[in-house]
């Protein structure tokens, strides 16, 4: 039997209470109709949130006590899905467990989430476009933390499903949180149909596993079992017809891993599915911190992880996984160079960060890949919310081009702000640089077809990233101010709650890279095993065999990333700060090319010319008016119920003629027919 | 000296016990009228009224505990061993504390409703206690002449029933009606066992079962014939078309005992008749109900669309009913009659309720009859309108419900014995039946209200059997196996079913 | 064979009697011309009619029947009880008892109704 680990009731709280408050939320004002005062709404919400940080330290603790092969907390609570017979039983329990991998994504989503909720304090403070608005702000928010953490807690597919598909619910609701506006209600629903072909990935996906596990008699969605006996199913092929590629066999694995990678694609706003997550910057800052940068986009990355053992045993679909990363990582850097809303610029980095992480997942560094999730979280996160606290003081305005000069009047978000743009260029000692580093070591070391060119890209998209946030930077807080006056003299820093918790986020975006420290740097300072985070990782993820490198090529590594960040720094300040016009210069000289960047490739355009246009004629024109309005209702449905209404309006009511004779007569015709029929 | 027979009394004791309930109310009747001399004819009514039902009740709940006893002891004692005519069995037990239970509920019901109607006589207890024993007998005769004596027993105090409120035209109708089309039945019955008799030398079950050739033609008119008169008393297509015109001229509290009891009873007789008597005949039979119950189905259910009076659409439903339990007789496995027992079970529930809500809707000499008057019910009788929504839900077979769990199980003997084209028909006309049914918790919840007609209090027997049935009918659909009471436990119905039919499988 | 024979000779008589009725009193009625005046008359035998044929009846004609056939049947069981009697024993008595007790309380019943009172 699977290696059960340690029992610990305390871990179906850490999601609990999250619900219990959203579940409190949600009767206070959609059953009771009574609004909570909103201050005292938010509280409960903050401190259920800050009490499953708590929670989850204490289990890190449990966790840290035990021997480091067999760290696994679980908490099995009851039998969910129990269906099925013999070989073919699906048994999905509502059943958590807490490894290191899960440990290290529950204390992101807790931490950075709390201090994203006290941040939503005083960001929804002033909303005033719907009474009960705050309430549901954070209904929605405590949902989406509890489905965030059931899904890093679970301990089978199916339950991550259930917290998948519960992120992306409340994804779609916060993205359309101000719904009033019927574009925002348009973002939240692409957000939702992207995501869903996502998810159509992961169920075949899933249901291709459990089918391969049943045949060889040991049906299992847990992931304990699905690695017990995934052995078994490693060497088994599908025939595909001949014209399809690579026939007439596809090795399972590959399959299965390219069905999950579809789902993350959808998730994590990866090529091709990546176009819905630029759309979500409509929802509310904090969400866009808390959803579309530090957490939920995580998630595909956090599943490749969580199945390393799979794409361990599937070299073609991490190969996919691997270039897919890095060409959206190269693409969405691209198109942030030319966006001028802060917001987009934030958010095709997230897209071009995500890029990276999967870079470094295909690539068999699935340390390297939480790592960078991790110190992305707090960075990203960060930027989000500092750049929210810009977007406070300026009224709500995003253009960055009505912006400049920000750094007399914003005094204590400059600093916040600096320490974030300096994490995600990778400069030194700041926390991007080493998990950064990291992937970019993975991707040089590893197997992958054509990896020098990853790391090439890689490192290319790195000096971009310098270069893009530096612009942001320089357009937002340097140079000459652009602010209309009378909007300058009120721009002042915000409130409080949203600044507090931007000075511990820049904290970690500054620190938290130190977990990590890669042991070329533990060496140079002289610690031992100083790359804690890889060590305790270790034990969950599958053990792959990369090419050696020496230390000196790492020192070089380094440095040359250094010098591509400074670069694209450099450029980015003779762009914006001393040739302030050069810009738009070359904007004009090459002027399709940024035409085609700033609108995004015309990837949308795409998208609507080639799939969603004709679906919609199709399914209005053809499923709508004719099989479903002709067909099925109108012969079908009501046909049915008009022509039944008939038979019996004219039919049979003559026969209840009301007079006995007559009722007497049927009675002696039915008599004679069932006589007639027994003497036959 | 001609030796005594050795007859068992106790076999006859819920039946007994019926009797002498029926003979104390008239008796009461003629003695308690005397009262109206010290106080007014008014006072003097209701008080009979209500003392008269309470004795009704406590004998009904008298025959229910001897039935109920004598269904937990189990095993089979006959009335007089030298010549068999009744006999005391799980199925007989079982039956009757089904019929003790449902025209308890009855009376419950009618007490506020005969003074609305003015009909407040107390014959009214007697007459209903009288064909209850009548069907008491039915269910547990094992001869074809006792089978008849329950038969008219039970009619004959239905047919004065049907006319009891005598002022109004259309219950003189119902009741002339019902006893002329009601008699022609029973002379084809007689008739049909005449030719049995004269078949097999005897009426007993045994007899029959033992005298029967399949071979023979009069025995197959006999049968024939014999299946005829039940089948008027089952409301079976085509001998169904008494049923609106009677349901809707009788008060309707006589129409919910009526709707619920004699189906129970002739339904039960039945299944005895064939298990014990027709068994050789079991495929010749199979497809004459086969066609009856589809027939039955199809016609009780698309009738039922058009109805504007909520009795006759109610009176269609019970045909349409009728339909889905004769499917159990079709299949004729231990699996088919035992869901036969629940459906009738469930059905006694929802259809009691059902008109129940009509009966409480009753006012100042008027029943409540168009079903445009459920409009905005929801508005100004809530409670009312969420038990008549639970009913209707029920009968429609919405899962949840008593109505649900009684069509599944009929619907899974079906599937087990083959019957494919009779479930396929019962499930489509299932979903026709949603259309009429579901019509009333529209009109409820969805209309303004407009009819003032309604009375505007429930009195507490009414409500008392509303709460009984709402209850009855969400503990059968929600958990049928166990049934939680406060008092006995958890009861399980179905297991009940399957022992009280397991007897005619040698269980 | 003989068996068919006997079946369809039960519903041919089943069948005869009835219709033989109908059709006999097609055959035997006398026709009138519609505009006689003797069409409408009630056939009394030897007299002149008084009034029309369909004159109602008193209700307590029916019911005083109705009691009388119920004491009649009681005679009927009454008589062969009565010569049994003596080899039948004291249960008989008994059992007799009862019977005649619920036709009593049957007539109380009736008695006190009203139902012989003859006004």
């Amino acid at each position: 039997m699977v290696d059960v680990g340690t029992e610990s009731d305390l871990l179906r709280w850490i999601p609990l209470l999250p619900l219990l408050v959203a579940a409190y939320h949600g009767i206070s004002i959609g059953v009771l109709r009574r609004p909570t005062v909103p201050r005292v709404a938010a509280i409960f919400s903050c401190a259920a949130v800050l009490l499953s940080f708590v929670l989850a330290c204490i289990a890190l603790r449990d966790l840290l006590a035990l021997p480091p092969d067999s760290r696994m907390l679980v908490d099995d609570i009851y039998t969910w899905i129990g269906a099925g017979i013999g070989s073919r039983a699906l048994s999905a329990e509502v059943s958590f467990q807490l490894d290191p991998l899960s440990a290290v994504m529950t204390l992101v989503v807790t931490f950075v989430g709390s201090m994203i909720h006290i941040y939503s304090i005083g960001y929804m403070e002033d909303d005033h476009r719907d009474d009960k608005g705050t309430q549901r702000f954070f209904c929605y928010l405590n949902l989406f933390t509890f489905s965030m953490l059931v899904l890093v807690l679970g301990d089978n597919l199916v339950l991550m499903f259930l917290g998948w598909e519960g992120v992306g619910l409340c994804s779609y609701l916060l993205i359309g949180f101000w719904y009033s506006d019927s574009w925002n209600a348009y973002c939240g629903s692409k957000a939702f149909i992207v995501n869903r072909i996502g998810d159509f990935g992961f169920l075949i996906g899933l249901f291709l596993l459990f089918n391969a596990l049943s045949e060889i008699g040991h049906p299992a969605v847990s992931f304990a079992g699905i690695q017990a006996h995934f052995d078994g199913i490693v060497e088994m092929t599908i025939a595909v017809p001949a014209w399809m590629p690579f026939a007439p066999e596809w090795q399972l694995v590959n399959v299965i891993g390219l069905c999950f990678f579809l789902g993350a694609c959808g998730k994590s706003a990866q090529i091709p599915l990546y176009v819905w997550l630029p759309d979500a910057m409509a929802g509310p800052t904090p969400v866009s911190a808390l959803i579309h940068a530090a957490t939920m986009v995580t998630a595909g990355v956090y599943m490749v992880c969580r199945l390393s053992f799979l794409y361990a045993a599937a070299p073609e679909a991490s190969a996919v996984i691997a270039w897919t990363g890095a060409i959206t990582a190269l693409v969405a850097a691209t198109i942030a160079i030319t966006q001028n809303d802060i917001k987009k610029v934030l958010a095709y980095s997230t897209v071009s960060q995500l890029g990276y992480m999967f870079l470094a997942a295909g690539c068999g560094g699935y340390t390297a890949a939480i790592f960078h999730l991790g110190t992305h979280a707090f960075f990203k996160g960060l930027l989000f919310l500092a750049a929210g606290a810009v977007i406070l003081a300026m009224h709500h305005e995003q253009d960055m081009r009505k912006m400049g000069g920000l750094w007399r009047r914003l005094r204590m978000t400059r600093w916040v702000f600096f320490a974030g743009v300096y994490a995600i260029a990778g400069f030194p000692p700041f926390s991007g640089f080493f998990s950064k580093d990291e992937i970019l070591v993975a991707a040089w070391a590893s197997h992958v077809p054509g990896h020098t060119w990853l790391y090439g890209i890689g490192m290319l998209t790195a000096g971009l990233t310098a270069f893009y946030m530096f612009r942001l930077w320089y357009l937002t807080f340097c140079g000459e101010s652009r602010v209309p006056s009378d909007v300058l003299s009120h721009v002042k820093d915000p409130n409080g709650f949203v600044v507090n918790p931007l000075w511990v986020l820049a904290f970690f975006s500054v620190t938290a890279g130190l977990v990590g420290l890669p042991q070329i740097w533990g060496d140079l300072i002289g610690i031992e095993e100083s790359n804690s985070l890889a060590n305790f990782l270790k034990p969950v993820f599958a053990a792959g065999e990369p090419h050696h490198i020496a230390h000196s090529t790492e020192y070089w590594m380094a440095f040359w990333a250094v010098a591509i960040a400074l670069s694209g720094t450099a450029l980015a300040w003779l762009l914006y700060i001393k040739k302030p016009g050069v810009p738009d210069r070359i904007a004009a000289t090459l002027s399709g090319l940024y035409r085609t960047l700033l609108n995004k490739y015309y990837i949308d355009e795409l998208y609507d010319a080639v799939i969603v246009r004709p679906l919609v004629v199709f399914s209005d024109r053809v499923l709508y008016r004719i099989v479903d309005a002709g067909v099925i209702d109108g012969i079908g449905a009501n046909g049915t119920a008009y022509g039944i209404r008939a038979v019996a309006a004219n039919g049979l009511k003559y026969a209840q003629s009301g007079l006995a004779q007559n009722y007497i007569f049927f009675m002696i015709v039915g008599a004679v027919a069932i006589v007639g029929y027994l003497l036959r | 000296m001609i030796p005594a027979p050795d007859l068992n009394l106790s076999v006859l004791l819920p039946i007994i016990l019926v009797a002498i309930g029926s003979m104390t109310i008239l008796m009461g009747e003629v003695l308690l009228s005397r009262a109206d001399t010290v106080l007014g004819r008014e006072v003097t009514e209701s008080f009979i009224g209500t003392v008269l039902a309470g004795t009704a009740i406590f004998f009904f709940a008298l025959t229910l505990w001897a039935s109920g006893v004598a269904f937990a002891g189990g095993g089979v004692q006959v009335f007089n061993p030298d010549n068999p005519m009744y006999q005391l069995d799980p199925f007989s037990s079982f039956v009757t504390a089904v019929l003790a239970l449902s025209a308890l509920l009855s009376c419950a019901l009618s007490i506020t409703y005969l003074s609305e109607l003015r009909i407040n006589h107390g014959e009214y207890y007697a007459l209903i206690m009288l064909s209850a024993s009548g069907m008491m007998l039915m269910v547990a005769a094992v001869d074809l002449i006792a089978v008849f004596l329950g038969l008219e027993l039970m009619s004959i105090p239905i047919y004065v029933l049907a006319g009891f409120d005598r002022r109004k035209l259309r219950s003189n109708e119902s009741a002339l009606k019902y006893f002329l089309i009601g008699s022609f039945a029973s002379a084809i019955l007689l008739y049909g066992m005449a030719l049995l008799y004269g078949v097999s030398g005897g009426t007993s079950f045994e007899a029959l079962r033992a005298g029967f050739d399949a071979d023979n033609p009069m025995a197959l008119v006999g049968l024939g014939l014999v299946v005829v008169g039940f089948a008027f008393k089952i409301s079976m297509v085509p001998f169904h078309q008494w049923t609106p015109d009677v349901y809707e001229g009788a008060p309707s509290a006589v129409t919910a005992y009526m709707s619920v009891t004699v189906k129970v009873a002739a339904f039960a007789t039945l299944i005895r008749l064939l298990a014990m008597a027709f068994g050789p005949l079991e495929a010749s039979l199979e497809t004459i109900f086969w066609v009856l119950s589809a027939l039955t189905i199809v016609v009780g259910n698309i009738m039922a669309i058009i109805q504007e009076n909520v009795k006759r659409m109610l009176a269609y439903s019970s045909i349409a009913h009728a339909g889905y339990l004769m499917i159990g007789l079709v299949t004729g496995t231990i699996e088919g009659y035992s869901a036969m027992i629940f459906y009738l079970i469930a059905y006694t529930f929802m259809n009691l309720g059902a008109f129940g809500v009509v009966v409480a809707l009753a006012n100042r000499g008027n029943d409540c009859e168009r079903i445009a008057s459920f409009a905005g019910l929801a508005r100004t009788r809530p409670g009312l309108a969420a038990v008549m929504a639970l009913f209707m839900l029920s009968l429609a077979g919405i899962p949840g419900t008593a109505g649900f769990m009684g069509k599944f199980k009929i619907f899974m003997a079906a599937v087990n014995s083959g019957d494919i084209w009779l479930l396929i028909i019962g499930v489509l006309m299932s979903v026709v039946s949603v259309y009429y049914y579901l019509r009333i918790p529209v009109l409820m919840y969805m209309r303004e209200p407009e009819d003032e007609s309604h009375r505007t209090e429930i009195a507490s027997g009414e409500g008392a059997v509303l709460v009984v049935c709402a209850l009855a009918v969400l503990a059968l659909g929600l958990f049928p196996n166990r049934v939680p009471t406060l008092l006995f436990g958890d009861l399980d119905v179905l297991d009940w079913a399957n022992r009280s039919v397991g007897m005619f499988f040698g269980g | 064979m003989d068996q068919w024979v006997a079946a369809a000779g039960f519903v041919a008589v089943a069948i005869i009697v009835p219709v033989s009725m109908l059709v006999g009193a097609k055959l035997l009625a006398v026709t009138a011309k519609s505009s006689s005046k003797l069409k409408t008359m009630t056939y009394e035998c030897g007299e002149e009619p008084e009034g029309g044929a369909w004159l109602q009846f008193h209700p307590r004609y029916y019911l005083v029947a109705l009691i009388f056939v119920l004491f009649d049947i009681e005679a009927v069981f009454l008589f062969p009880w009565a010569l049994a009697i003596e080899e039948l024993g004291g249960l008989a008595i008994v059992d007799m008892l009862i019977f005649v007790l619920v036709l009593l309380l049957g007539w109380g019943y009736a008695l006190r109704k009203g139902a012989l009172k003859w006004q």
